[in-house]
């Protein structure tokens, strides 16, 4: 990761430490393109099935009179499909969490038109959970975070898929700490 | 009964105003899809990896249909 690049983005507060980025878990993306993939390959499936099935009259004629209409037709299903896996990646890619010695920075990339950027002090988080839930979850150690804090305009979040939550967990459990130690107690109960 | 109003339109021009529409689609999505790269993005390296994949496939593609519609 290029700090650098992260700091032109997203504007850091002085002598803030990124302490680590997250992206959701390597499979739920995976198993997103791999089906969208596997939709782009559906008429090239679809023609290997007729061509391997006894050939018929009307089939054949078909295949020798429209052959471009054939070739547009299964160009601009791969073109879509290869548009939608674009789509996927950049929701992907672009949704992010950020964790520095100070906050949480969470991006939301839901869809193109949908960003949401939330900043949550560590100072303000009340209680971190865990879920992992399900044969593949647990298998591949990814799960859903929930955190709470004190404000009530960002009362709590929550993010699936995030790759090995506990470890998260305890990596924001300490920063929360080393951040109240470094404002003290006095200044996080009046805050 | 027949239908005497019938309309046939030639299956070059369906195929030449499909191509033109579904370009004007990917053009936009285009521009979409590179603002966000270009304003959100945290790395240079995946951003240019992920520009060179995506015009590496579509492009042809592209190719192929305009082929398809509008040479042959």
């Amino acid at each position: 990761m290029n700090n650098n690049r992260l700091y032109e983005k997203i504007e850091l507060e002085p002598d803030e430490r990124v302490i680590t980025t997250v992206r959701k878990h390597w499979f739920l993306i995976t198993l997103e393109l791999l089906t969208i993939v596997l939709f782009g390959l559906a008429p090239v499936f679809a023609f290997m099935i007729v061509l391997a099935l006894p050939p018929q009259e009307i089939i054949m004629t078909f295949f020798e009179t429209q052959t471009p209409a054939l070739i547009f037709g299964i160009a601009a299903w791969m073109l879509l499909s290869t548009m939608a896996a674009a789509a996927s990646w950049t929701s992907y890619y672009l949704d992010l969490w950020i964790i520095t010695d100070r906050r949480i920075i969470v991006v939301d990339q839901i869809n193109f038109f949908n960003r949401k950027v939330s900043h949550f002090r560590l100072e303000r988080l009340q209680d971190i959970k865990v879920t992992v839930k399900g044969l593949i979850p647990t298998l591949l150690n990814y799960g859903t975070i929930r955190a709470q804090t004190a404000s009530a305009a960002e009362s709590n979040f929550t993010s699936p898929g995030l790759p090995d939550p506990r470890g998260l967990q305890a990596l924001i459990q300490n920063a929360m700490d080393a951040r109240l130690t470094s404002i003290g107690p006095v200044s996080s109960a009046i805050d | 009964m027949e239908n005497q109003f019938a309309l046939t339109i030639p299956w070059k021009t369906v195929l030449s105003l499909t191509f033109y529409v579904l370009l004007l689609i990917y053009a936009i999505f285009t521009i979409v899809l590179l603002y966000h790269w270009q304003n959100y993005s945290v790395s240079k390296a995946a951003t240019t990896q992920t520009y060179v994949a995506y015009f590496t496939i579509s492009l042809p593609l592209l190719g192929l249909m305009a082929l398809a519609a509008l040479a042959l």
